[in-house]
């Protein structure tokens, strides 16, 4: 490809370094982003899909770090920088927003003040400009009343207002990308709606792309214009969002489809998948998924499957698809 | 604010009173009364002046009687004289809590400014050099007894060395230096004694305080590590520590007292020890209530503080 | 309505807490209305699903049908029995046939207490049995469940959050209540856990004859669930009906809302469009007229002015309405759209 792409993460490997030793938590995981786009890293929990995020800007939790791989940022990469370097990335060009609104503000200053602090930090406004803004901004993001509302604290406001703050603060320097970790999953399903257009509304403004993090199906198939499964730690089926959503080939991704209830079918019950995620330290050496697996063969708990290419968009990584053909892909994006 | 302070003031007084009434029962319950001293004192007394007199200050009464004789004329204004000193007890009282004061106040603000700092950077360096040694120096100062540390910086630096003075006040009409010279040692000690508990106090709450979300909002946003520990993580941790220390500044007042009794710092300390030697009943009274008060006062500083730091909390009608 | 075989039965049901507000200078005190004019009949098998937004009640209509709390006003009877003004004595008995099944299973179980202490401590209280009985009381409870008898003496901190759930679901039925109030059973849950968990609700309920009160917020798993649905809206029932009914033909305008803000599983990347804005107005001082006119898109002066009350909106009545404009509101929902994509 002759124009780099605006996040190419490559081969992104995260641990836990402690008192009981180095684990892997992610391994491999590559994806890239475009402008304007949304990816959305679904899996359930534990599967290293916010440590994923949270690695792109090394927010890492303490002793978490990244072992392998690369993170470029329109080709420089993030995973090399220091701290002053991404400072200046953090908040300005990539920014991210969080599941819980009410604990991701600073109880003790205004909601005003929160969202004059990154304009202060990145475009070296002076504190009296950068406040005049950040009501702008509230503005801007739907809530009522903004210049009012600038001097409330976050417990006088609602959860959905709360996630509308966090999201004028991520958005304040129109940064190129935003991360946003499970950010309805604290709201109810009305004020869910409501973010969730906001974010479409200010993603076909501003032009910023998103990398969207979510367990729930109904929500990406919303947000997102590519998907990427992860499962234990790892990316085992990624490809456009009507690949995965109406042509899944992993069998996970599948059973997760199956499994999550709908509103528009009726089914006396629901297809479990039996057992649970294996937590980072008991991973089998094969497949993470053969022990849940119903159509696993023998290599599957031997072998780690391999990424194959199922077309252009389609990527799977599953040793039964692979006996069925397709030509193995080191290589992708 | 205003309905608030009326609702606390009253309620302290309730609390005041309750003390007043409990401290009087335990000097009741002391061994001896003032007559027994002027007797012993005394071998011309016969037995029959004794009760002559334990009449005439109606000490023949049972002790609820004496207290609520004492309240009345407690509530005129009128607390009686000191026994050993033979003036009111007011009189006595107000420069010895004059000075008190200046040295815990000094003490506590000298140990809280050199906590905060030392505690915030061992929370946001944890397992650092630092850190242990705010531990290893906090546990220290908790092991050793105030007493001893007193003495023997009063060897060092006294007697051995000669820079300071061993004790007392400098003498009327000398210098701010002159006097501060005096002070050293009695707030050295009482610092040394508490700074490191306090430090580990702020160490906790910080170390609390920044694994919160927040802060990593804050870092996503491209926060430096120094505007996140001291902008979004002092704040917000400072708002236990009020509340602890506003609990310490009770129990400062009481090691004061062992400090000051061995510098002979002409304290609160020196005239409990005194009175209570002395059986001098309406000094030693008035002087543990003061105790009692200034407890209080911490207390609802703290409220007080508590509130402007958290704008979660609305100080109202209170509870 | 179903008339014959009521398990469970409210009328005008009202839960008022005293509250205090801060107001900038001091606080002031405030009744909230969090359960106001509930008239419910759940009969004995059926599962009911309670929906709607956080703070609407639900919750607290729960607890007041599992005997946590007491009404303060109107009736409430169990298997016949009134219950509404009894004295806690009086409702002790009562407290066998009523289970509880809480959100979060962490909470919810005493980490010191091992699960046959867990299992077998409501035995204590409403049986006669010896602690050999019990235990195997709570074997065949755990076999239900599908956990293991070596479960008993293991503690809860060594059981997944799914697994848990399950302990609470074995101590929810250990004493074979008649009637199960299920609150958010599976929010904390992931999908996969999920999906086990409300099987086996679905299971218990044909081997133990339940009758379910199912509380959610996820209309996807009432769907999944529930034999009716009611919606509440401030404290108030705005609509009821069969599951598909409702579904299919929602008549409240927030109902409406609240099926097209549930999104579907197909690729469909865009705006929802047809949302409710702004918050659910505060319980503490609700709009006058119907609680839902400030957000809704028909509201009309009547609105304003006039509760509106639970009306039949169907010829045999089981499907109600509370909304002045039900025929207006009547129309295809956008969940139908969904199912044709």
């Amino acid at each position: 490809m002759a124009i780099t792409p605006l996040l190419k993460v490559d081969n992104l490997s995260i641990g836990f370094d402690n008192d009981d030793g180095l684990v892997r938590v992610v391994e491999d995981v590559s994806f890239t982003l475009e402008r304007g786009q949304t990816l959305s890293l679904v899996g359930e929990s534990g599967c290293g899909k916010s440590l994923t995020a949270f690695a792109l800007l090394q927010l890492l939790p303490p002793f978490g770090k990244i072992l392998s791989g690369s993170v470029c940022l329109q080709g420089e990469n993030l995973a090399s920088m220091d701290e002053a370097q991404l400072q200046k990335i953090r908040g300005n060009r990539i920014s991210m927003i969080f599941q819980e609104p009410m604990s991701a503000l600073n109880p003790v200053f205004p909601v005003g003040v929160q969202v004059a602090e990154a304009l202060i930090l990145h475009k070296g406004m002076a504190k009296k400009a950068a406040l005049k803004e950040a009501v702008g901004m509230l503005e801007k993001v739907g809530i009522p009343d903004p210049a009012s509302r600038a001097v409330n604290y976050p417990h006088q406001l609602s959860g959905g207002m709360r996630q509308r703050v966090m999201i004028a603060i991520a958005l304040a320097c129109e940064p190129e990308i935003l991360i946003a970790d499970e950010p309805t999953t604290a709201l109810d399903v009305t004020i869910q709606a409501q973010i969730l257009d906001l974010m479409h509304d200010l993603q076909e403004n501003l032009g910023t792309a998103i990398l969207f993090i979510s367990h729930d199906f109904g929500v990406v198939s919303r947000m997102a214009d590519d998907i990427a499964v992860m499962y234990a730690g790892r990316v085992i089926e990624q490809g456009s969002s009507s690949d995965i959503l109406l042509n899944p080939q992993h069998p996970y991704t599948q059973a997760l489809l199956q499994t999550t209830p709908r509103i528009d079918a009726s089914l006396d019950r629901l297809p479990a998948i039996a057992g649970r995620v294996p937590g980072p330290r008991r991973r089998p050496p094969g497949c993470c998924f053969a022990p849940r697996c119903s159509v696993a063969v023998d290599c599957c708990s031997k072998q780690r499957p391999e990424r194959l290419a199922l077309s252009k968009s389609h990527i799977a990584a599953c040793h039964v698809l692979d006996s069925s053909k397709q030509e193995v892909s080191h290589a992708h994006g | 604010m205003r309905q608030y302070l009326l609702a606390r003031s009253a309620q302290s007084l309730v609390v005041i009173l309750l003390m007043s009434f409990v401290i009087y029962g335990l000097i009741g319950l002391m061994p001896g009364d003032p007559i027994d001293i002027l007797a012993s004192e005394d071998p011309t007394m016969t037995p029959e002046d004794v009760a002559a007199l334990r009449a005439l200050y109606d000490l023949d009464l049972p002790v609820y009687e004496r207290y609520l004789n004492w309240l009345g004329r407690a509530f005129t204004g009128e607390l009686g004289y000191s026994r050993l000193f033979g003036q009111p007890v007011l009189d006595v009282l107000g420069p010895a809590l004059v000075s008190t004061l200046v040295l815990m106040g000094t003490a506590f603000i000298v140990a809280i400014a050199i906590a905060i700092p030392v505690g915030v950077l061992a929370a946001s360096k944890p397992r650092s050099a630092l850190d242990y040694g705010v531990n290893l120096f906090a546990f220290a100062g908790i092991s050793l007894p105030s007493f001893w540390l007193a003495l023997m910086l009063m060897t060092l630096l006294c007697v051995t060395l000669g820079w300071l003075p061993a004790g007392g006040t400098a003498p009327a009409g000398s210098g701010v230096l002159e006097q501060l010279r005096y002070m050293l040692l009695p707030v050295a000690t009482i610092v040394i004694v508490n700074v490191g508990s306090y430090s580990r106090f702020v160490r906790a709450s910080m170390l609390e305080v920044l694994r919160k979300d927040y802060i990593r909002t804050a870092r996503a946003k491209g926060a430096g590590q120094w505007r996140v520990v001291w902008r979004h993580g002092l704040r917000n941790g400072m708002i236990p520590v009020v509340t602890i220390l506003a609990l310490e500044f009770g129990s400062l007042f009481s090691g004061a007292l062992i400090v000051e009794t061995i510098f002979s710092w002409p304290g609160m300390g020196k005239l409990i020890f005194d009175s209570i030697m002395g059986n001098d009943f309406n000094l030693a009274l008035i002087a543990l209530l003061l105790a009692t008060v200034l407890t209080l006062l911490g207390n609802l500083l703290a409220d007080i503080c508590y509130a402007k730091l958290d704008p979660r909390i609305v100080i109202g009608e209170g509870r | 309505m179903p008339t014959d075989n009521v398990l469970v039965s409210t009328r005008g049901l009202c839960k008022r807490f005293k509250t205090r507000v801060a107001n900038g200078k001091g606080w002031q005190k405030k009744t909230v209305n969090a359960v106001a004019d509930v008239s419910l009949d759940i009969v004995a098998g059926e599962t009911l699903a309670l929906v709607g937004e956080s703070g609407c009640g639900k919750t607290t209509l729960g607890r007041m049908l599992s005997l946590f709390y007491q009404p303060s006003e109107g009736d409430l009877a169990i298997k016949g029995e009134d219950v509404a003004g009894l004295k806690p004595k009086q409702v002790k008995p009562l407290r066998r046939h009523v289970q509880m099944i809480f959100q979060d299973p962490v909470s919810s179980l005493n980490p010191r207490h091992t699960v046959e202490a867990i299992l077998t401590e409501p035995l204590k209280f409403f049986s006669s049995d010896n602690a050999q009985q019990r235990r195997e009381k709570a074997v065949e409870l755990l076999e239900a469940v599908g956990l293991p008898e070596r479960s008993l003496r293991k503690y809860p901190h060594e059981f997944s959050g799914g697994q848990r759930q399950r302990i609470v679901i074995a101590r929810a039925l250990i004493l074979h209540p008649a009637f199960v109030v299920a609150d958010e059973p599976v929010s904390a849950l992931d999908v996969s856990v999920q999906s086990q968990i409300l099987n086996l609700l679905k299971d218990l309920r044909e081997q133990f004859n339940l009758t379910y009160l199912f509380i959610s917020h996820d209309l996807a798993v009432v769907h999944h669930l529930a034999d009716r649905v009611a919606v509440m809206y401030l404290g108030r029932i705005v609509e009821v009906g069969e599951r598909d009914s409702l579904f299919q033909n929602p008549r409240h305008p927030y109902t409406q809302a609240l099926l097209s803000s549930v999104p579907g599983v197909v690729p469909n990347k865009g705006k929802i469009g047809k949302i409710l804005h702004g918050d659910p107005p505060s319980p503490i001082s609700p709009p006058h007229g119907c609680p839902f006119h400030p957000r809704c898109p028909l509201a009309q002066d009547r609105c304003r002015q006039s509760m509106p009350v639970l009306e039949a909106a169907d010829s045999n009545g089981a499907h109600q309405v509370a909304c002045h404009f039900q025929e207006q509101a009547a129309g295809p929902a956008v969940i139908k759209e969904v199912v044709q994509l």
